[in-house]
């Protein structure tokens, strides 16, 4: 029977997971973090980190990119845990049944970001004449929203549903059926690399998914080892393989480009928008995406900048129209922006259209290099590797991902604000040499080599066939997995859905054990 | 003429390239070549840097007015899948008066602004939209509403008349 501490502990867990959903900052949505974390509230540290790992792998490729939202790992990944727990850790079908959960919660964040429409309204008129500012309190309660989207589930679960109803339940399932679950969760994974493999792969890129996958099937060099292998890899292709075709446009001509900042904005008032950042997406919503929270962040400053109540409102009233890029980059934009505020405030109207211009102009580019580098090759290395560690019992694994994604995060938060603020137009020429492409380049190599890695390494397909094993052993080893892959990236290249995949994945295993081909 | 092998594809996204679109679009569809055509972004320096550092590194990206792209299509061009994308459906109405051979419309995004009522989450249409598309509609130009690949493909006629009322 659960304790009253441990219904609160799992309601707060849940909240903070909820609000991650839609800020994407700290990764607490992340089933290695959200996981390890009721694991821990429940007493069964062990399978919430096993959980965590197993579905962190399979939700690799989840990333919410504009107005495409991924299945939801927040509310998966509480109630796997949940599921497995109460179950008496059963974890491949606590995993099987949380994939359409993963649906159900990507179906209730899709209403919490239309319910926030009215909210955005609300800013709106309230920016149109009141000096005191209460977009603090509609931006966060947007957020509370969120929260309870995964915490009343939750709780109802915790309060309604009996031990033994879930016991019940998972009796029921058929013995066949259980082997099946326990095979898919083996390669079913393979999904989650399938999906950062397809949003890095470029024909040309190809070999090193290959050599990655082959090293280690071929050898036992750890995770670590091959991130750092192939991160000199990288560091090779670019520096020594490519010729220098950066394509650089040369900008430096341009006498708008000229403007950096008079440094008026005190550190103490940056600091303020720098921890406003953070919560940049507490009130994203379907009609202006982070509109709100563009005025919310931009808000200290420009109080600091405009005295004039009446021209207070009127910058507010402009920040509130649609923006929307990758979240961290979109300090970037923030910190040129107050550039270019400060000349505005000191009365040059003309600047009033250039910032527009750059907002508008900057979005779509900087999510476009944002979301292929954070989403698509840092999160997923980062992540990978604190799995791999999570499916060893380690509790290491969820501490470094958070720790070294953070300090990422933050780093790149502080650090594009104060440049984008001190530098002005002037980071556009920065830009404009190229070498975010090199970046591109660089971190395509080392996710499609990891990953290569990974379909080796973390993926099981046990034949039950003893002959199979020795002809691949004398071989490529692990091959299967290898085809399991294309297969699968194949299957998305045809338009099928991740969760779609999984679930013929699911299938196909049961199929495998119920004819003897496949075993756990 | 274009080779026959050419496989075009057309968005419409106001954002132009952004995430879902380097992300899911590019990969999916194996593009190596992006033609951006607007009036607008064609006549701004920092816009065109912007662009042409955030294109994938294996993705080759040209920008054009409506009048150049007219003309560069009609010259013998490489066989490989081009991603045509536009910032709004005028554009396409202007291509299309131009003797643009027009592929499937893809609409992708249209940002919310005051007075455009909402079709889909991601795509919103005002009063000279809707004419337009009823101009396209006429003209037997098939336009679909798709953000990304895995992305139901609506049909987007059918989409309007259920919506803007």
């Amino acid at each position: 029977m659960q304790s009253i501490g441990q219904i609160v502990a799992v309601m707060l867990i849940a909240s903070l997971a909820g609000i991650e959903s839609v800020l994407d900052e700290w990764q607490w949505h992340r089933p290695l973090l959200v996981c390890t974390l009721i694991g821990i509230a429940l007493g069964s540290l062990h399978t919430g980190l096993f959980i965590g790992g197993e579905l962190e792998l399979l939700a690799l490729g989840w990333m919410n990119i504009g107005a495409a939202q991924s299945p939801d790992t927040a509310l998966a990944g509480v109630f796997a845990t949940l599921l497995a727990v109460r179950a008496g850790h059963d974890v491949s079908s606590a995993i099987a049944l949380s994939i359409p959960l993963a649906m159900a919660g990507n179906l209730s964040t899709v209403l919490v970001r239309s319910m926030t429409i009215p909210v955005h309204h609300m800013a709106d008129r309230i920016t149109q004449n009141s000096p005191r500012s209460y977009l603090l309190l509609l931006h966060m309660g947007s957020l509370l929203l969120q929260a309870l989207r995964v915490a009343i589930p939750a709780l109802l679960f915790e309060v309604l549903v009996k031990r033994a109803v879930i016991l019940a339940i998972f009796q029921s399932i058929p013995l066949v059926v259980q082997q099946g679950f326990t095979v898919a969760s083996g390669f079913v994974v393979v999904v989650g690399y399938a999906m950062v493999i397809r949003s890095l792969r470029a024909r040309e890129l190809m070999p090193y998914l290959l050599l990655g996958f082959l090293l280690a099937a071929n050898s036992t060099t750890t995770l670590v080892t091959i991130g750092v292998i192939a991160c000199c890899l990288a560091w090779l292709h670019i520096r020594l393989w490519t010729k220098h075709d950066t394509r650089a446009v040369d900008v430096s001509g341009l006498p708008d480009l000229q403007t950096t900042s008079a440094m008026k904005i005190s550190r103490p008032v940056l600091w303020r928008v720098f921890w406003r950042s953070q919560f940049h997406q507490a009130s994203w919503n379907y009609e202006r995406m982070q509109g709100l929270g563009y005025a919310f962040t931009m808000e200290p400053a420009l109080d600091v900048l405009y005295k004039d109540e009446q021209m207070r409102c009127e910058r507010k009233q402009q920040h509130l129209e649609f923006f929307n890029t990758q979240p961290y980059v979109a300090n970037l934009v923030i910190g040129m922006n107050l550039a270019l505020e400060e000349r505005l405030s000191e009365g040059r109207q003309s600047f009033s259209r250039l910032i527009q211009s750059v907002k508008l102009g900057m979005m779509g580019p900087l999510a476009g290099v944002g979301d292929s580098l954070y989403w698509g090759t840092i999160r997923p290395l980062l992540g990978s590797l604190g799995a791999a560690m999570a499916l060893h019992g380690n509790i290491m694994g969820p501490v470094f991902f958070f720790v070294s994604w953070n300090v990422i995060r933050l780093g790149s938060r502080w650090g594009l604000l104060f440049y984008g603020y001190r530098f002005g137009l002037k980071m556009v020429n920065t830009i404009a040499t190229g070498f975010l492409r090199q970046i591109n380049e660089g971190a395509a190599i080392v996710g499609l080599f990891v990953m290569g890695a990974l379909v080796a390494v973390w993926t099981h397909v046990n034949f039950s066939l003893p002959m199979i094993d020795t002809i691949l052993s004398q071989t490529i080893p692990k091959l299967p997995n290898l085809l399991l892959l294309f297969f699968v990236l194949w299957l998305l290249r045809r338009g099928w859905h991740s969760v779609g995949i999984i679930l013929l994945l699911f299938i196909l295993a049961v199929c495998g054990v119920f004819v003897h081909v496949l075993q756990p | 003429m274009m080779k026959p092998t050419t496989t075009m594809r057309l968005r419409v996204d106001d954002r132009l390239l952004h995430g879902q679109v380097v992300v899911t679009w590019v990969r999916d569809l194996a593009i190596k070549i992006i033609w951006i055509i607007s009036d607008r972004v064609a006549s701004e320096p920092i816009e065109i840097a912007l662009l042409q550092s955030a294109v994938p590194f294996d993705v080759k990206l040209e920008i054009f007015t409506i009048h150049e792209a007219a003309d560069e299509i009609h010259k013998p061009s490489t066989a490989q899948s081009i991603m045509v994308m536009v910032e709004n459906l005028q554009t396409v109405l202007d291509l299309q008066e131009l003797g643009f051979p027009l592929p499937d419309v893809n609409v992708g995004g249209l940002r919310y602004q005051p007075g455009k009522v909402a079709l889909h989450r991601a795509v919103y249409v005002g009063k000279h939209d809707v004419d337009i598309v009823n101009c396209l509609e006429r003209q037997g130009v098939v336009m679909t509403l798709q953000v990304v690949p895995s992305d139901y493909r609506i049909n987007f006629y059918d989409r309007l008349r259920k919506k803007w009322k």
